[in-house]
């Protein structure tokens, strides 16, 4: 058990540490200008200050983030289940959804904008847009990991299409679900924030735009800060859920 | 570190009494066709099926298969598997198929279960002759893979059978737990699949198999992914278990030795596509333990079916 602990916290948070000495020393060492790159002792000193302002603008990001996500969720299972139920939806839908991928988001967002303006809206649309690919590929590839013997045994005992469905592919998918909604939740929050970059009037990502153009570098670092904490949280409460439903997995990979 | 423990299937020698009990007298096999694969075939399938059941004749066979043709399809590849074979099986007989690896064994048992419809010929269970989707349900089958859910633990997998039916899930898995306890494996309730060795899976596979309820019980192979000590344990488990005549037992195995142990009655089929070529009745008394396989009577019976097999030379 200590063991553990010692891998997976403390070595990494030893590492951290070590930079960020480091990085505190030399730019100590050297002088450097705060626009340039500020020291972390006075990004701490921003966290500290600025939180009224950084916790306002992130709520704004965490609201897009889980509006998007959840969205995401709901069409990507909603059309994986089309795709796997039927092989004509699979080829009228699968390609849009690989289409929908190859539209580079830099050209889309500026049209965002002028379509849905400055509100929440275009965020949340470029949130669930990148979100929802990975939970649609793994939610169609978990339907399709479903064993072929183990569905015909329960045609044998006489199941409904429907309750195999249920018992054998749904649970048969919820792992690579969960793989998808992992990557999923965490380039949602690059997503909300690119969406902000393009077009806002708050957030974290509107707030490092304009702190990045005021010199305030030690605002942007800050905001970098909160934006990973929020990715890693987000992470590891979707992980955590993973681990709570897929008990049985715990058997399995340490076998 | 592994947390894992590893549950059941104590490798414990064979503690048979060492007392033979056989009753069985050397009569020669009822040989339908020394040389397979030869023309002879054909006069087989053109016997009445009725022949080659076990003598009650005014009960409707459990199974009855009358010249079933199927072809294995795969992409361009057509495959006969069974040419016409006929069989029939009486109500509480265990019959075993044995016949080389490839042969369309399966195919049968997939026939029977209403999973194929077979290209050609009637398939009737109970008497009455069935489509394929009406004898889905009928049967219960038990393969070579356990086929236990991963993320149903012990209690939850042997109570598929009924969720599958419909039978609520909580009534489903009280009465899986009874059957459990009268199996004795109620101790494992709450464990996964993963968590028991390959012996005590297919423990558990059968007690789903029997919570079906189903009269016929299709048994595909169901030992040979164990290794030789468990799978007699197993087969002492079985005859323990299953008290000969409630169910009809149709299995397919390689293993003649395991034949001779568990059935009333042993078809030989021929290589792909397969027909029947031999049967042999098995008359050893109840239960038959690990030290008959040592029998002059099992061993001559055993050569039998071997030669048939075309894997020993006659003698």
């Amino acid at each position: 058990m200590s063991n553990r602990w010692v891998t997976q916290i403390v070595a990494p948070l030893l590492v951290l540490a070590v930079g960020i000495a480091f990085w505190q020393w030399r730019v100590e060492a050297n002088d450097t200008p705060s626009w340039f790159l500020p020291s972390p002792r006075l990004i701490g000193q921003t966290l500290i200050d600025d939180r009224r302002l950084l916790a306002d603008n992130a709520w704004v990001t965490l609201r897009e983030v889980l509006i998007g996500f959840a969205i995401a969720l709901v069409a990507g299972i909603l059309i994986a289940v089309l795709i796997h139920v039927s092989a004509i939806l699979e080829r009228a839908i699968y390609p849009i959804v690989i289409a929908s991928q190859a539209v580079p988001l830099v050209a889309l967002a500026p049209l965002l904008l002028v379509w849905f303006g400055y509100g929440l809206t275009p965020k949340v649309i470029v949130t669930s847009l990148v979100a929802f690919f990975p939970i649609t590929v793994g939610a169609v590839d978990g339907l399709r990991s479903a064993d072929r013997e183990t569905l015909n045994l329960l045609r044998t005992y006489g199941a409904s299409r429907v309750r195999r469905f249920w018992m054998v592919n749904v649970p048969s998918a919820l792992p690579s679900l969960f793989s998808g909604a992992r990557i999923g939740i965490s380039i949602a929050v690059i997503g909300a924030v690119f969406g902000e970059y393009v077009g806002a009037n708050s957030g974290l990502g509107y707030l490092m735009n304009i702190s990045a153009a005021r010199l305030q570098t030690e605002r942007v670092f800050a905001a970098i800060v909160i934006l990973a904490a929020m990715a890693i949280t987000l992470f590891t409460l979707v992980a955590l859920l993973e681990r709570r439903v897929l008990r049985w997995r715990r058997y399995v990979t340490e076998d | 570190m592994a947390l894992v423990t590893r549950l059941g299937d104590e490798t414990r020698a064979d503690r048979d009494d060492v007392a033979l009990r056989c009753d069985a007298t050397d009569r020669p096999l009822r040989s339908l066709n020394p040389q397979p694969s030869t023309l002879n075939i054909r006069l087989l399938a053109g016997l009445p099926a009725r022949l080659h059941t076990s003598g009650m004749s005014d009960i409707p066979p459990a199974i009855e298969l009358r010249d079933v043709s199927a072809t294995y399809v795969e992409r361009a590849n057509r495959l006969p598997v069974l040419d016409r074979l006929s069989l029939a099986v009486a109500p509480g007989e265990f019959v075993a198929i044995v016949g080389p690896s490839g042969s369309g064994k399966s195919t049968l048992l997939d026939v029977i279960a209403g999973l194929i419809e077979p290209d050609a010929g009637t398939v009737a269970v109970n008497g009455a002759v069935l489509p394929a989707a009406d004898r889905l349900g009928k049967s219960a089958y038990l393969r070579q893979r356990d086929l236990l859910m991963p993320w149903r633990n012990v209690q939850a997998n042997a109570a598929v059978a009924l969720e599958a039916h419909g039978v609520p899930r909580r009534e489903a898995r009280s009465r899986a737990l009874d059957r459990l306890r009268e199996f004795e494996l109620d101790a494992f309730a709450h464990a996964y699949p993963a968590q028991l060795s390959g012996g005590m899976r297919q423990r558990v596979a059968f007690v789903r198999t029997m919570l079906t309820d189903a009269p016929i019980l299709l048994l595909d192979e169901p030992f040979a992914a164990l290794d030789a000590l468990t799978r007699s344990d197993l087969h002492r488990w079985l005859q323990d278990v299953l008290p000969g005549g409630q169910r009809t037992v149709l299995l397919v195995t390689h293993d003649v030795e395991e034949a001779l142990l568990l059935a009333d009655r042993v078809l030989v089929v021929s290589p792909r596509p397969a027909q029947v070529i031999a049967e042999e009745r098995i008359t050893f008394t109840r239960p038959r333990r690990r030290s008959l396989t040592l029998a002059p009577e099992f061993l001559a019976a055993k050569a039998r079916l071997l030669i048939h097999l075309g894997t020993a030379a006659p003698a």
